[in-house]
């Protein structure tokens, strides 16, 4: 029982950052669908860094620039080009998959897959109450800042005068421009601060457990659960961590059904979050078209980023 | 045609070959700083491609799941709608066609055959109608509902090759369903190739499209209301209907990609297979201006792209990731382009008699004349 919350914890945590990556974009009014490429950016990023920049340390600095930097050329086409935001992000998934995998060929001569002894994991966190082996204990240091993260952006969103802006611009930007906010400027520091915090998803993801590694196409569709955590949490910061934790308890019990001797087929299992989601999507679209209140809808959301003025 | 319109054409298919020649010179960048030499490179993948008779026969075959899935993605993206589960609606028709063919073995494959496409098709449409139907009635979001159903299909049809299907066919980390029996498998049509007569199909069915959009009510409907949904609903046209029609349509393409997979060059479901079709399709579509003979063309350029990639390892030094490295940057090129051109995204109001606009009496926000020109 312990390893498998242990297991969902350490499952939760990439998908978690990732997701409040999405969810600071999401209130800026950009649905960001390329979570995915940006994680995987990230994972790269994170090993390359460290193996010549030389220490873990540059490695996450590797990461949270990347991430950013490929969230910024996202940001570049749908904000000034105009690119459709769902299309321009799933071509960002597939622009990082194949830079990825065609850099892991050209700097480290390998296809598939890259580890390296010489890259040490992220830094763990030793809290002296627990005994050593305690699952709880020795967790990356990333895992403690992912839970940190969703107190400091609830705190950020609704008690700071930037997450009013942030807010104001996601839901009426039409307003936030006659209020004076540069509502093209808010969305590229929203989109950015997601490129860097799915920078460090991807940098839990590829060096956060054991050894530092690399694998072709690693986030396996890690960055879609974010994304569908986001969605199925309303962008809103607790729910986003309820959706989170659920994804990662699917992912976790998933892969240990024969042990827990559980007669589900495990595909079963994982698919259960994506018929949640459905089902919470159902249910709110049948809540908002018989209350009639403000459609904060999600495709209203993506064709908003277009424009903005 | 009219002078006028054979120019619009003109123009428009040239700013899509500037838009592939921008996409494939950032290529040439990428390949110059790696220090591979970009020129020869692309020479090497050009005759890959097109420079041999087996080489073109091949490009078709990987062309072939491309236009059925590009003509997929177009009839639902000239409705306005974003359907973006082809990947998933392919699995399920894969898999029915499998079923099919695994459970008649013996049958005639005269009958069977067709049997195994109407299968899939029929299970495309299906897997298609609860997002269709959620989208007409309650106006769910159609991009994330479509996205759910592909992790849903990849997941159910893991599950039918691990467990009830598991015989034979897989090996290792590999899950496969058994092979279907050569009698059964469509002709080759290329010696050498593994170009099949599922083109065929694929060739029929850019036909049968262009006749449905050009020539039919229904196809005509759905084009206004992806123009425009105010005026389709003011004009009569039955939203509601348009849109689960569309989406049937819409499966129903992309599961006769399955079966043009299972019955022609593959003969096997494999677990997760060519999971990069879904979007790849989407890339064929926008590349060819979302028309059925424009998917033609670009299918047959992303389907030599693909059967270059195949080929690399033999070729060159060039990791094939440059490949996926092209496909991405065609796609930020086109939708970059496209939109500020032809295809600005439409809207469709969420089922109900009355646009949401009306019902929100907010116009300003979500009339769209109004705010673009207003602001930009």
């Amino acid at each position: 029982m312990g390893e498998l919350v242990g297991a969902t914890i350490r499952m939760t945590a990439p998908i978690l950052l990732a997701a409040m990556g999405g969810l600071l974009s999401a209130r800026a009014g950009v649905f960001n669908i390329a979570l995915e490429g940006l994680m995987l950016v990230g994972a790269f990023a994170v090993i390359a860094g460290a193996q010549f920049g030389g220490s873990t340390a540059a490695g996450l600095v590797a990461a949270v620039l990347a991430g950013a930097g490929t969230a910024l050329v996202f940001a570049f086409v749908i904000l000034r080009l105009r690119a459709d935001v769902i299309i321009a992000g799933l071509a960002i998934n597939i622009l990082a998959l194949g830079l990825t995998t065609f850099l892991l060929k050209l700097w480290f001569g390998v296809e598939g897959s890259f580890t390296s002894s010489d890259i040490s994991g992220l830094p763990t966190v030793d809290l002296p109450f627990l005994p050593a082996t305690f699952f709880l204990n020795r967790l990356s240091v990333l895992v403690y800042v992912a839970w940190i993260l969703v107190l400091l952006v609830s705190w950020f969103l609704y008690r700071t005068p930037w997450g009013l802006t942030l807010r104001a611009v996601g839901e009426f930007p039409a307003a936030a421009t006659t209020a004076g906010i540069d509502v093209r400027r808010v969305r590229y520091l929203a989109i950015a601060a997601s490129g860097a915090l799915c920078g460090l998803a991807g940098a839990q993801l590829a060096n956060g457990y054991l050894t530092g590694t690399f694998t072709e196409n690693m986030t396996a569709g890690r960055g879609y659960l974010a994304f569908t955590a986001v969605i199925f949490g309303a962008a809103q910061p607790l729910l986003v961590l309820a959706a989170s934790l659920l994804l990662g308890v699917a992912d976790a019990i998933g892969v240990r059904l024969q042990l827990l001797q559980i007669p589900v087929p495990a595909e079963f299992v994982l698919m259960a979050p994506y018929i949640l989601t459905l089902l919470a999507l159902w249910l709110t679209s049948v809540v908002r078209n018989r209350s009639g209140r403000l459609p904060v809808d999600e495709l209203a959301l993506s064709e908003q980023a277009q424009e903005a003025p | 045609m009219p002078a006028a319109a054979l120019r619009r054409v003109a123009r428009q298919v040239g700013r899509q070959l500037a838009v592939i020649a921008v996409a494939l010179a950032a290529g040439l960048v990428i390949l110059g700083v790696s220090g591979f030499p970009p020129i020869e490179t692309y020479r090497v993948m050009a005759t890959a491609a097109f420079g041999t008779g087996i080489g073109l026969a091949n490009t078709l075959r990987w062309a072939t799941p491309l236009i059925l899935i590009g003509l997929s993605v177009a009839l639902s993206f000239r409705a306005g709608l974003f359907n973006i589960g082809a990947q998933g609606q392919f699995f399920v028709g894969a898999f029915a066609a499998m079923v099919i063919g695994l459970g008649l073995k013996e049958g005639p494959p005269v009958l069977v055959v067709p049997l195994g496409f109407a299968a899939a098709g029929a299970a495309g449409a299906l897997w298609a109608l609860l997002p269709g139907v959620l989208r007409a009635y309650w106006g769910t979001n159609e991009v994330i509902s479509t996205l759910m159903m592909n992790f849903i299909a990849l997941q159910f049809t893991n599950f039918l090759v691990r467990v009830p299907y598991n015989e034979g066919g897989s090996t290792g980390q590999v899950l496969a369903t058994a092979t279907l029996p050569p009698a059964l498998r469509l002709a080759t049509l290329v010696r050498g190739s593994e170009l099949t007569l599922a083109l065929a199909v694929a060739l029929a069915m850019v036909v049968v499209a262009a006749a449905y959009t050009g020539r039919t009510t229904a196809g005509y409907e759905a084009r206004v209301l992806g123009a425009n949904a105010y005026f389709a609903e003011n004009g009569g046209v039955n939203v509601r209907a348009t849109i689960v029609t569309t989406f049937l349509l819409s499966g129903l393409l992309a599961g006769l990609a399955g079966a043009a997979e299972m019955y022609g060059p593959i003969g096997r479901f494999i677990g997760g297979l060519q999971e990069d079709l879904g979007f790849n399709g989407v890339v064929v579509s926008l590349m060819g201006l979302n028309t059925p003979w424009g998917i033609l063309l670009s299918g047959l350029f992303f389907g030599g792209l693909q059967n270059a990639s195949q080929q690399m390892r033999l070729l060159t030094d060039v990791p094939r990731a440059l490949v996926t490295v092209l496909q991405g940057l065609v796609t930020i090129a086109v939708t970059a382009q496209i939109l500020r051109v032809s295809l600005r995204r439409p809207r469709t109001p969420r089922g109900g008699q009355q646009g949401r606009t009306e019902r929100m009496g907010e116009p300003g926000r979500e009339t769209q004349p109004v705010a673009r020109s207003g602001l930009s």
